[in-house]
């Protein structure tokens, strides 16, 4: 059973949170500030903690949700704790005043949740803290990478990275190895989510293909720790099954959406091609806009050569994709400081509306 | 044997009584004036001479059997025995046995005429005080009884001798007095109240030293009814059905009868009152602002009103205390004055004065208590008040509306003064001036006389034009200063109240998070609970759809009060504004039934000059919630389409829907503030009641627009709508 903590400055709200997310194998209990801190040093480790940012309606609480969490962090190192997940949990208002574009904070959590979203994604978040308590007690055993990702060396060779082993092979704690684990899981990269996956072949998930297409790469399907709670794929894994299945034909990066589709006709019936929507440029979709995912959760393809790159808050490791936004909402968000400018320029200079 | 002894007076008795009863001279004239009152007087007359004072009345008159056995009686009871008069079932006002001392105060000659018909002959009584001194028996001392020849009906007192002399401040006094005596003016209609008090009216003549015609010096037409700025009416009929009009509007056009209901304020067709029945208002309104009365009654205005103004209650034509007395407040109306400071126009109850008059002989509605300390709270006197201060707001929404419209002429909206060019006037003056003293320096140091001369005159005509200048600069920089102040209390006003919206739609959509997860769950739970009940089930869904309905509009204005969308200035992207709307208002529309629509161009975020993004939002929900009042005034289908695009070097949308319309002749003033079609919230209202209705939505947008150079007008609706309204921005350059 699990048993995680909400830290919280308002235990009422927290409690609601709490019966939500608690389930047949998991509780979440309510705790105030000095109650978690209590609970800490009482040698009763939690499962993991979901941590407020702002704890300042608490009189005794004398911290933040971030500076608990390094507290926590620095007992983990010095092993007076063991790891366990701390995930920041917080209003989207209190996030940005207290958060902000400060980046200083983001690698004591392993995942951010924004309490004004709960109601809607329910079940992907309850699925996601199950994946971080296993993770966390995979890591807990020093396993090497390809036990981690479950993969086998030459795969690895090919769709992995040697950063992500280098770096897996310094982090002498667990939380360490959890919190690398945790952002190769949740950003895209070396592995991709099943919408991105459907961008990239330029498919429509409405088609009834999909879930022929989802079994025929199998092969390049993530298999690792979590991998019930993180449905992914191999990014390069699915290249390499394009590059077989049209060998004659451009890289799948290269191909656009009708060169896509159809090399999947010849393997598949009723595929429908993706629509590009019209606020986002080109026709060989890759990424994902990150502006309007941050807007409204909404995910919508970009094509990278048509659209403007975005610079992430810290340095992304080279495992990660970088960030990018379509033309439309990164026109409408010019004041945005992330936006690349020239990328900006280019894709304003390109509108009819400019040209006068 | 025993001795039957019986006791006598002294005369002088009547000159001690007159002085420790009646102390002021002023208060003896209006226990005088209280007399004609009980007599059934409609018209009293009262002129004050150098020497003597008459009182002249068109009441009953007294018999011989009443003059005796009353007036010179000491201590009649008549005022016990017959508490109402006998005409008007008047409550006699008088003091029991005060008259006669009264007389005696004033002067030491009386002369009392009276006649009960005009065919008849009359009284005249004829007594001098002087007679009554000590030593002498009271009953020794003879009155003079004379039959005289008919005249009208009435009484007419005529003191000669005086005690003392009298200032205007005196006879305001008594004026004031006797204001409070009886309904100061018919309100019902004549055909409703056949047999009730036609009124009161009292005027004070003065004749001064030097002029043989009476000088009107007060009476309460001059002193408070010609000043007044409006007229506000009421009525409520015997079947509930409530209207208002505005009559005698000196700032603009009157407004007819118009049917309302406090609880209904957008209805066309209003719901009659449940309760409230055969009640008429008529309330004087005045603004107390010195540019707009008189200066000569300015201050004696003020003075009067801060005392009596306010809205008086007569019951069955009787006055009931204590509605209407000085820090009376049952409308309400101060306490609106003093949430809404002087921005909304003025309000309080200084700024009327008025009489509500309700008949109920039954007592069934309008029922005094016991100690005669005002009506019982029946759902007659609760919906009383309500639509009284409703109609008193709406009507003064109005005026200030009309106030705005007309100062400046062939502009549907006051723009302040522009004190430049007169700057530039004054800048050249004293230029001129400084020339002139250099000039002037040099001549004084010369010997030449016609030099100094001409130097001296140049200097006089410099400073005559500049003073005039002056003079005129003064004028239009108060005018300036005026409006200015006006702008910024409003403002102020708004933005206090956007800052506590702001943070309350930030408190409320933290709580909002969790409550939906437990409303949700208690919901399905009850559901589960009574799974065949179909009213259960029924209450559930509207329990969820209101719910739904709250958490859309708090989410959204949520957002709207982020601190970026406040405190940045900044290019807004109109397409990104009009999408954030589109979202944050969808599930609201959804639930009144109103098919929601935009269309922006997808790669063209038509980014405006530097702004707000809160003013972008302000505007397309004030559109919004417009065109919902607008189009549950009717049966057309509810559509609502946004159309934003480029136009050159500006950016625009296009706001159209299926309500009522805008008739042409309205079309540029529904941008003016206080304009609106809504009556205004009961006076028990929330203050975002208050805002809502009051004709300042479409006002902010204006302003909006002109503080973003840009323009805000309807124009000709596409096909299938009956509104649209164009809002155009200057496009940003970079």
């Amino acid at each position: 059973m699990e048993n995680w903590l909400i830290v919280d400055d308002n235990l009422q709200e927290a409690a609601t949170f709490a019966e939500k997310l608690s389930g047949p194998s998991r509780s979440v209990v309510p705790r105030s500030v000095s109650e978690a801190r209590e609970s800490l040093a009482g040698g009763e480790p939690p499962s993991g903690i979901l941590m407020d940012v702002d704890l300042s309606n608490d009189p005794n609480a004398k911290t933040t949700g971030p500076g608990l969490t390094s507290d926590c962090r620095v007992w983990m190192q010095e092993q007076k704790l063991p790891a366990f997940p701390i995930v920041r949990f917080s209003y989207l208002q209190n996030t940005k005043n207290s958060i902000g574009h400060d980046p200083t904070s983001d690698d004591l959590f392993d995942l951010m949740i924004t309490k004004d979203r709960i109601k809607d994604n329910e079940d992907a978040i309850s699925s996601q803290l199950g994946g971080l308590s296993e993770l966390y007690a995979f890591a807990e055993s020093k396993k090497s990478v390809h036990d981690l990702l479950s993969i086998n060396e030459p795969d690895w060779h090919t769709w992995g990275h040697p950063s992500l082993a280098g770096r897996l092979a310094q982090a002498d704690r667990a939380h360490l190895r959890a919190g690398l684990i945790v952002r190769l899981l949740t950003f895209p990269g070396l592995l991709i989510s099943e919408e991105l996956l459907a961008f990239r072949l330029g498919l429509d998930r409405t088609s009834t293909a999909w879930p022929e297409v989802k079994e025929a790469l199998a092969p390049a399907a993530y298999r690792g720790v979590s991998s019930g709670n993180f449905v992914r794929w191999w990014a390069r894994g699915v290249s390499d099954w394009w590059a077989n299945i049209a060998p004659e034909k451009p890289p799948l990066a290269g191909a656009t959406i009708t060169e896509r589709t159809d090399v999947l006709r010849t393997q598949f019936d009723n595929v429908i091609p993706l629509v590009m929507p019209p606020e986002s440029e080109g026709d060989k979709p890759w990424r994902f806009c990150i502006l309007t995912k941050e807007r409204n959760g909404e995910l919508i393809p970009v094509d990278p050569s048509k659209a403007v790159r975005v610079q992430p808050r810290g340095d992304l490791p080279a495992w990660l994709d970088p960030l990018y936004a379509a033309t439309g909402p990164a026109l409408e968000d010019q004041g945005d400081p992330r936006l690349d400018a020239a990328d900006l320029e280019r894709r304003k200079a390109a509108q009819s509306w400019s040209k006068k | 044997m025993t001795e039957e002894l019986r006791f006598s007076a002294d005369a002088a008795l009547i000159d001690r009584l007159g002085r420790e009863l009646v102390s002021k001279q002023e208060t003896a004239l209006i226990e005088l004036v209280k007399n004609c009152y009980d007599a059934d007087a409609t018209r009293v007359k009262v002129t004050l001479e150098s020497d003597r004072l008459t009182i002249r009345d068109n009441g009953c008159g007294m018999t011989r059997d009443e003059l005796i056995s009353g007036f010179l009686k000491l201590a009649s009871d008549s005022k016990v025995t017959e508490p109402l008069s006998r005409l008007y079932r008047r409550q006699r006002a008088g003091r029991k046995g005060i008259g006669r001392f009264s007389t005696q105060r004033l002067g030491s000659e009386l002369t009392l005429r009276t006649w009960t018909n005009k065919d008849q002959n009359g009284l005249e009584l004829r007594i001098n005080w002087w007679q009554f001194t000590r030593g002498r028996l009271l009953q020794d001392i003879p009155v003079e009884l004379d039959e005289i020849a008919p005249a009208p009906r009435g009484t007419e007192i005529l003191i000669s001798s005086l005690e003392d002399e009298w200032d205007e401040s005196q006879v305001r006094r008594c004026w004031r007095g006797v204001m409070n005596l009886q309904q100061p003016f018919p309100v019902a209609p004549v055909q409703s109240r056949p047999s009730l008090d036609p009124g009161f009216d009292v005027e004070f003549y003065k004749i001064g030293d030097l002029f043989s015609d009476p000088e009107l010096v007060a009476d309460f037409q001059t002193e408070v009814l010609d000043h007044m700025h409006a007229v506000i009416d009421m009525r409520v009929d015997d079947n509930g059905t409530a209207e208002w009009r505005l009559t005698k509007n000196k700032f603009g056009a009157d407004r007819p009868w118009t049917r309302f209901h406090d609880k209904d304020r957008n209805s066309e067709d209003p719901p009659r009152y449940i309760h409230l029945r055969n009640v008429y208002m008529t309330a004087h309104y005045v603004i107390l602002a010195p540019e707009l009365i008189p200066s000569t009654v300015y201050s004696r205005l003020r003075e009067t009103l801060r005392e009596e103004g306010g809205v008086r209650l007569y019951r069955n034509g009787f006055r009931v205390v204590p509605y209407g007395e000085e820090n009376d407040d049952w409308l309400s109306l101060d306490a609106i004055y003093a949430r809404r400071g002087t921005v909304l126009a003025p309000i309080a109850n200084r700024n009327f004065f008025g009489v509500v008059e309700v008949n109920d002989p039954e007592g069934a509605n309008f029922e005094e208590h016991t100690s005669r300390e005002g009506l019982i709270e029946k759902p007659a006197v609760v919906e009383l008040r309500n639509a009284a201060s409703v109609v008193l707001m709406t009507a003064v929404n109005k005026i200030a509306e009309d106030r705005g419209k007309k100062t400046s002429a062939g502009h549907s909206t006051p723009t302040p003064p522009n004190p430049q060019p007169l700057l530039e006037k004054l800048r050249e003056t004293v230029r001129r001036a400084a020339e002139v003293t250099a000039a002037a320096k040099d001549a004084a140091k010369g010997d030449g006389e016609h030099e100094k001369n001409a130097t001296a005159e140049q200097a006089v005509a410099l400073l005559t034009e500049g003073g005039q200048q002056f003079q005129a600069a003064i004028g239009e920089f108060e005018a300036a200063a005026k409006a200015l102040a006006d702008d910024q209390a409003m403002l102020r006003f708004l933005s206090t109240l956007g800052l506590t919206a702001a943070e309350f739609s930030h408190e409320t959509t933290m709580t909002f998070a969790a409550l939906r997860i437990d409303f949700s769950g208690i919901i399905d739970f009850a559901a589960s609970s009574r799974p065949n009940d179909d009213d259960w089930l029924s209450k559930l869904e509207r329990a969820k759809s209101m719910f739904g309905r709250l958490d859309a509009l708090t989410s959204y204005l949520s957002d709207l009060a982020s601190a970026r969308a406040i405190r940045e200035l900044a290019p807004v992207s109109l397409s990104r504004s009009v999408k954030d709307f589109y979202q944050g208002m969808a599930p609201l529309a959804l639930r009144a039934s109103v098919n929601l629509t935009f269309n922006t161009p997808p790669l063209d975020p038509l980014l405006t000059k530097p702004m707000h993004m809160a003013e972008l939002a302000s505007v397309l929900l004030n559109f919004y919630t417009n065109s919902v009042k607008a189009m549950k005034a009717t049966q057309n289908e509810r559509l609502v389409h946004i159309e934003a695009f480029r136009d050159d070097n500006q950016v625009a949308f296009r706001f159209s829907d299926t309500g009522k319309g805008i008739p042409v002749n309205l079309r540029k003033r529904i941008f003016d503030p206080f304009f609106t079609t809504t009556t205004a919230a009961s006076a028990h209202a929330t203050s975002i009641e208050e805002v809502t209705g009051t004709g300042l939505g479409l006002w902010i947008v204006r302003k909006i627009a002109e503080n973003a150079k840009g323009e805000v007008e309807v124009i000709t609706p596409p096909e299938g709508f009956m509104t649209c309204i164009e809002f155009r921005l200057p496009a940003d350059e970079d």
